[in-house]
């Protein structure tokens, strides 16, 4: 009799949360008056929303308190041309001296990852990110032209348009001083991305393409990810990046450093 | 209702954590984490900077003579989002210039330097900050 109550309620539950994630579902996609989707927000922490604030004089025992873990999310691994996959390799296994975002340069575009905060006008959509390695923006002129006027960079130029619902943002002019992803993927100057933001409700469905003709055999397509709005979080001011630990390391080992 | 925005709030809160964290060498590159060291010193400064965060402490040894301590743990949006940890908390009492108990786990060159365990005030308050197990900086 025990075991059919709590089957009973075992199914309840899995009823109730089949109904939450079907309302989270055909929640309105809120549109400016331009008729397009809002993407106005914070989107995107790569933590989790703050653990409770512990107070000054208050004691704190993560043993007991259990904080929130970290679950990296994995953009899947682009296909290399045949002559580029020692490097990779090389540059794999020495990631802790050769990775650049780990002596706190940029990230660059994709490896920067979704956009935290968006603020959108008609003529310009802004994506602002706090980073580990510091505060960056972009400025993505919609309908616009990639400019020829100006160096490469780790953020590359962006210009917008819109797809129906979806904002496709293309991306050229990136310099080759960044990796794609964790895993020494490295990239030329010839990689061109194209970003995909679809809101459905709540949620930001965000899709990166890679192609790099230099060195990539094909197209990558990176895992797709679904961001959710954060309404009562604000996007905070990245501590200056200091990297201090390289003359104190004794080996190569090291754990993920995905976006 | 209730059930549902309980269930609303879970799925939420499941999505939210599973987003990606930058990370950073192993501990075990550069500390050694089954052994733990503990001195006692004044805090002089509190670099609250990434890719880690640092903190100094004024050390006194038998002869009386004067060091340094550097240790180092999280990085600022760890302590924050994960522990609800700030710098004001980290640094209590600091213009009382106490004496604090500092837990580490000692760096593997045997120079003064180590990875935060936990951090005793004088008033018997305290930070612990172990690593959990599984934790990418258990690893």
């Amino acid at each position: 009799m025990r075991r059919v109550i709590m089957v009973a309620g075992v199914t309840a539950g899995v009823v109730s949360v089949s109904l939450a994630l079907a309302l989270a579902q055909t929640a309105a996609t809120p549109k400016l008056a331009d008729g397009h989707p809002d993407l106005n927000g914070q989107w995107y922490h790569r933590i989790g929303p703050p653990a409770p604030q512990i107070k000054p004089g208050q004691s704190y025992d993560a043993a007991i308190a259990k904080p929130i873990g970290i679950a990296q999310f994995n953009p899947g691994k682009p296909v290399y041309k045949p002559e580029f996959l020692a490097k990779v390799k090389d540059l794999d296994t020495r990631q802790v001296e050769t990775d650049p975002a780990w002596y706190c340069n940029p990230p660059g575009v994709p490896r920067i990852g979704p956009p935290q905060k968006i603020v959108q006008t008609a003529k310009e959509v802004v994506f602002m990110y706090d980073d580990l390695n510091g505060n960056f923006f972009r400025v993505v002129r919609m309908n616009g032209t990639h400019r020829d006027d100006i160096d490469p960079s780790s953020l590359g130029d962006s210009i917008g348009r819109w797809e129906g619902d979806t904002l496709v943002v293309d991306v050229t002019n990136l310099d080759d001083a960044t990796w794609l992803s964790d895993n020494g993927l490295f990239h030329s100057d010839k990689t061109h991305v194209v970003e995909r933001l679809r809101r459905e409700g709540d949620t930001l469905h965000y899709d990166v393409t890679v192609e790099d003709p230099v060195v990539l055999a094909e197209p990558w397509k990176q895992r797709s990810r679904d961001l959710k709005i954060m309404k009562d979080y604000q996007i905070e001011e990245a501590p200056y990046c200091s990297e201090r630990d390289k003359e104190h390391l004794q080996d190569l080992s090291h754990h993920g450093n995905l976006r | 209702m209730n059930r549902i925005s309980r269930a609303a709030l879970l799925a939420f809160s499941l999505s939210v954590f599973a987003l990606p964290a930058a990370a950073h060498h192993s501990l075990t590159a550069e500390f050694l984490p089954e052994s733990t060291v503990t001195v006692k010193g004044v805090m002089t400064s509190i670099e609250w900077i990434n890719p880690h965060i640092y903190i100094y402490f004024d050390v006194v040894d038998k002869d009386g003579k004067k060091s340094q301590f550097a240790v180092e743990t999280y990085p600022p949006n760890h302590m924050r989002s994960r522990y609800g940890l700030t710098k004001q908390v980290l640094a209590a009492d600091f213009d009382k210039k106490e004496m604090l108990t500092v837990e580490v786990n000692p760096a593997k060159n045997g120079k003064p330097l180590g990875w935060l365990t936990k951090l005793t005030y004088p008033d018997g308050h305290f930070i612990k900050l172990t690593a959990e197990p599984g934790s990418p900086e258990a690893r």
